[in-house]
């Protein structure tokens, strides 16, 4: 490959690493800098959480990585190595394409990312089709393994389905399956739990932790519930405006926290 | 013995639903028969899923929705059947905390104006005792006074949250609903809300209805828990009197699976097969609601409907297994 690549052995069980990246958000009057200098490693087969307050820069990293944040931020230097070519460096064209067939992303809200007029049929074979020419039925069967691998039953019925006919944790599930309806091997979920009830998010979890164990993808969870994270992540990073304050495996940053912002989260807790 | 602040009589709610296009009409029942006793003092946690009809419940008991059958009572006298202009002097003593703190203000007022909104609507006072009532709730809770010349988009969730509570509690009432006051707040300022309920409620003698579907914040508010599930109370626990440990109900023991460990070496396996969502619920009436999902159920649970019994004091159940 033409573009940079990392050298070394161990790229290959690295879906992510993140580089001394920076991000900031040019205003009229003033700049913003929303990620600073930022190291992240997400490892195949494992979650990573990304944990911090709202307004912390963690869903800045989140849309970096896909290529699509805002149209005035500005990445002054840094990294990002996606399934070990660094997206940065590479060329405009091509570049979303590589990106879509790596990296899936599922947002908090999940009956707002979906297409309100389209079934999730529909929806689901698109998904498909823009990866692979195939044709319709071989992308309809796709989808309905799809569906199945989410464990959500009677597929072909909801296949049918408007998402408002849907409940918010069908929908959040439907959203993985768009998401990885090609092994990528980097999820990113962005709050994926926030808005649904302690019964929902328990299920949305689970599916998450046997996606892993299946595909062995590796999962950039984002979240503010240290609950969250405590039930199911391997690695921690803890985000505090935009700087990396500690990271470590979930053992150590819960047993042995020690950065103060840390211990205050953790104190946090009910 | 305590009074019986607040109160609902076998209180039902059910919302007619018309299909646009074949016009058929639906009926969904939202609130199906439930008696609560609240006493003063006492702190209720209503705890359930989505769709469980908790928000309901609350909103009758506030008398922002009318019941279809039964009644909702406020110091023994009905809220659920009289005109507006009878409910104006028992409103002062009902409030409620929305869960949306961001659509509760009206975006062109200030903060200071939409609370001293509340007090012009219930006692004549003069622009310099509203403001100070403004300025006094606002620092009980937590802000400073000079926040009452802002503007709601200009704080952050946590401040509006508390500016959402001064505006419940500006009048001092007997008896607050929270619906989901923390559920949309970062996981840093949940406990400090938490703890901010707790003190007013020391300082004002206050009673909550408190309707959340996160069973870990419970132990921290309430004094008594009621889960709901599809409209019916299927667990009361005094947790005075019992530990919560002792809940007797599969639906609640379904809820405690769920709450995330609290540290990594907790966590559990996970019992995903009793969470896996059959969202039907059983239309008859003869039947305990909960049965699709049910680990324990048995063929009476599918055409008799169990009762609220009382297993140990102030634990009641409803479940023919118990």
């Amino acid at each position: 490959m033409q573009y940079k690549t990392k050298q070394g052995v161990q790229s290959e069980n690295k879906a992510l690493e993140i580089r001394s990246l920076s991000l900031d958000y040019i205003m009229q009057d003033q700049s913003i800098h929303a990620v600073v200098d930022l190291n992240l490693v997400a490892r195949t087969g494992k979650i990573t959480a990304l944990v911090g307050e709202s307004g912390s820069g963690k869903s800045t990293v989140a849309l970096a990585v896909m290529g699509i944040q805002d149209k005035n931020a500005v990445i002054p230097g840094g990294e990002i190595y996606l399934a070990g070519t660094d997206i940065l460096s590479m060329p405009k064209k091509g570049l979303r394409s590589y990106i879509s067939n790596h990296a899936g992303i599922i947002f908090q809200d999940p009956i707002d990312s979906l297409n309100p007029l389209l079934t999730v049929g529909e929806q689901l074979v698109e998904a498909v089709l823009i990866h692979e020419k195939i044709t319709k039925k071989q992308a309809f069967t796709i989808a309905l393994n799809q569906l199945l691998a989410v464990s959500l039953p009677q597929p072909e019925e909801l296949m049918k389905k408007y998402p408002f006919m849907l409940s918010g944790g069908m929908c959040q599930r439907v959203m993985i399956a768009i998401a990885s309806v090609f092994r990528p091997a980097l999820l990113i979920a962005d709050e994926p739990t926030t808005a649904l009830d302690v019964t929902v998010q328990a299920q949305i979890l689970h599916q998450l932790d046997s996606m892993r164990k299946r595909d062995g993808t590796a999962i950039l969870l984002i979240t503010h519930d240290l609950g969250v994270v405590a039930e199911i992540a391997d690695d921690v990073c803890v985000m505090k405006d935009g700087y990396i304050v500690e990271s470590g495996t979930a053992d150590d940053i819960f047993s042995n926290p020690q950065h103060t912002y840390t211990r205050q989260l953790l104190a946090a807790a009910l | 013995m305590e009074v019986v602040l607040a109160e609902t009589l076998n209180i039902r709610k059910t919302y007619e639903k018309q299909n646009l296009f074949t016009k058929k009409r639906d009926q969904v029942s939202a609130v199906n028969g439930v008696s609560l006793k609240i006493r003063k003092g006492y702190s209720v946690g209503l705890i359930g899923e989505s769709g469980s009809g908790k928000s309901t419940l609350g909103r009758m008991m506030v008398g922002l929705e009318t019941p279809t059958e039964g009644q909702a009572l406020f110091r023994g006298q009905s809220i659920s059947n009289i005109s507006l202009r009878q409910m104006r002097p028992l409103r002062r003593n009902i409030q409620m905390i929305f869960q949306n703190s961001s659509s509760v203000f009206d975006t062109s007022y200030t903060v200071g104006e939409s609370i001293a909104e509340v007090i012009k609507n219930s006692e004549k006072a003069s622009k310099k005792e509203c403001l100070e009532k403004v300025e006094t709730i606002l620092e009980q809770v937590g802000l400073d006074a000079l926040y009452a010349q802002r503007y709601p988009k200009e704080l952050s969730g946590g401040q509006r949250q508390r500016a959402n509570i001064a505006r419940a509690l500006v009048l001092h009432p007997e008896f607050v609903v929270c619906d989901e006051p923390v559920s949309s707040l970062d996981y840093s300022l949940r406990k400090q809300i938490l703890t901010l309920l707790n003190d007013l409620r020391n300082k004002f003698g206050l009673t909550y209805l408190f309707i959340t579907h996160d069973l870990s914040c419970v132990p921290y508010v309430c004094d008594i828990m009621a889960i709901m599930y599809a409209g019916k109370i299927v667990e009361q626990i005094d947790l005075k009197k019992n530990s919560m440990q002792n809940a007797l109900h599969p639906y609640t023991s379904l809820l405690f699976s769920c709450i995330p460990a609290k540290v990594p070496a907790e966590r559990k396996k996970c019992t995903v097969e009793s969470i896996i969502d059959t969202t039907v619920i059983p239309d008859s009436k003869y039947c305990c609601r909960f049965f699709p999902r049910c680990p324990c159920c048995t063929e009476r649970c599918t055409n008799e409907e169990p009762l609220l019994k009382e297993v140990a004091s102030g634990h009641f159940v409803a479940c023919h297994i118990v």
